[in-house]
């Protein structure tokens, strides 16, 4: 069995990553980067990542970073676990690829601007927060159409897609964005929220949060 | 197994990538530009081809697949014989190959949104975001730039469809008005990139698209 160690910090995308290594059953370590303290940037974790960014996934000493490529790894290596449906043809499998890449490279960068948009600029935040807003309507509304005909993105069943919207959707909640016109979006948040990988990997942020003390709390 | 091939495109857009990428595989392939300008990736026509109204999208034999790696990707597992990517041994290289591509789509790519099109970030005034974008690029230009300096290309002796990824997204920046100057291995790589015959025959095609549509 290769060895496992997961980068990440509570609350971050890394808890896709978190739920995607839970739903695989696999036995990893956890160690938290404190993004509030810049640990990132450290020279200690710029020596794992030199991209100074989480998620990173460390197998048997070797380094794969981004979010969406470690969970593509993790279904590749164990397609039995279902992280994302069987598919049928090639233009299918790069369908779900066009998926990771829709949530990565344009839900995240607009969640950001909502929920940190002081990363946007070295001016008034809340000019970029009013952007992030008005970026991320057109995709909880694509969202919440497309849930009305089924409970999961891909249809009955769960994907690590649908932890990996709830992610982008819940943070961008917490950027003040209202999702309260959306009861599609609520109801498959309830459905993400009862999956038994993503319980077990709350439980995980959990003690990790008990390890930090304090200094996930104060900046 | 040969596939209709349709690729709507932009101006400038990174776009150019998906398009070297098709004129790698030497094989024929229809083209429409979509002129932002006029407003046309949000007129009905378009929309009903991709309803998220973004560039490019690849009609593969009349069916839909959009965002640009993901057709990269496609068009690899399609034409493996053009080498897009390097051929990969196992599941961990390929999972590095895609370790890239999520790196430049989700980190450079919106870095150079800020650069830019700092517009796209505010609703205020663009300089700040501008400035932020600077630095933000400046910082992935440095990781860049240090991994160039033990080898060619991205993968190492053998182009592949990345460098040409990195490539339109540091021009784009000088578009915005940012210096490369100062990243000395990145100058070497763009000037690698831009005598490629495949990028020259795809700026060819994206200019023969756009002088036909303002003509």
């Amino acid at each position: 069995m290769a060895e496992l160690k997961l980068y990440h910090l509570p609350g971050a995308c890394s808890r896709v990553t978190m739920t995607a290594l839970e739903h695989c059953g696999l036995d990893y370590e956890d160690e938290v980067v404190n993004l509030m303290q810049g640990q990132q940037h450290s020279p200690e974790y710029r020596a794992i990542n030199p991209r100074g960014k989480i998620p990173a996934l460390v197998v048997d000493g070797k380094l794969l970073g981004e979010n969406a490529a470690i969970v593509s790894y993790l279904h590749m290596e164990h397609p039995e676990a279902g992280l994302l449906p069987p598919i049928s043809d090639p233009l299918d499998g790069a369908r779900q690829l066009a998926d990771l890449f829709s949530i990565s490279a344009g839900w995240h960068p607009s969640v950001r601007a909502n929920r940190m948009p002081v990363r946007w600029t070295t001016g008034d935040p809340e000019e970029v927060r009013a952007r992030g807003k008005q970026l991320l309507q057109p995709l909880l509304e694509g969202l919440e159409a497309r849930l009305a005909s089924r409970p999961f993105w891909y249809g009955q069943e769960w994907s690590i897609v649908d932890t990996y919207l709830y992610w982008n959707y819940t943070t961008a909640e917490e950027g003040q964005v209202d999702l309260s016109p959306f009861p599609n979006i609520a109801s498959h948040r309830a459905r993400v929220e009862a999956h038994p990988a993503f319980q077990r990997a709350l439980v995980r942020e959990k003690a990790a949060i008990e390890r930090m003390g304090d200094a996930f709390y104060v900046p | 197994m040969s596939h209709e091939l349709k690729l709507f495109h932009g101006y400038t857009a990174c776009t150019r990538v998906t398009l070297t990428a098709l004129e790698t595989l030497g094989v024929p392939y229809e083209d429409q530009i979509i002129l932002f300008e006029k407003g046309e990736h949000k007129a009905p026509d378009y929309l009903s081809v991709n309803p998220a109204g973004k560039v490019p999208c690849l009609l593969v034999d009349g069916q839909p697949l959009t965002e640009n790696a993901a057709i990269l990707r496609w068009l690899h597992s399609a034409y493996p014989e053009a080498k897009l990517f390097p051929e990969a041994k196992d599941n961990w290289e390929r999972a590095q190959q895609l370790s890239v591509l999520f790196w430049i789509s989700s980190g450079w790519h919106p870095y150079v949104r800020a650069v830019k099109v700092p517009m796209m970030w505010t609703v205020g005034d663009v300089e700040p975001v501008r400035e932020r974008g600077k630095e933000l690029f400046s910082g992935v230009l440095d990781q860049l730039d240090a991994e160039l300096a033990n080898r060619r290309w991205w993968f190492g002796e053998e182009w592949s469809i990345v460098d040409t990824y990195f490539w339109w997204a540091y021009i784009n920046s000088e578009f915005g008005g940012f210096d490369l100057s100062p990243w000395t291995n990145i100058a070497r790589h763009r000037a690698d990139n831009e005598a490629l015959p495949q990028l020259q025959r795809a700026l060819a095609r994206e200019k023969a698209a756009y002088e036909a549509r303002m003509a």
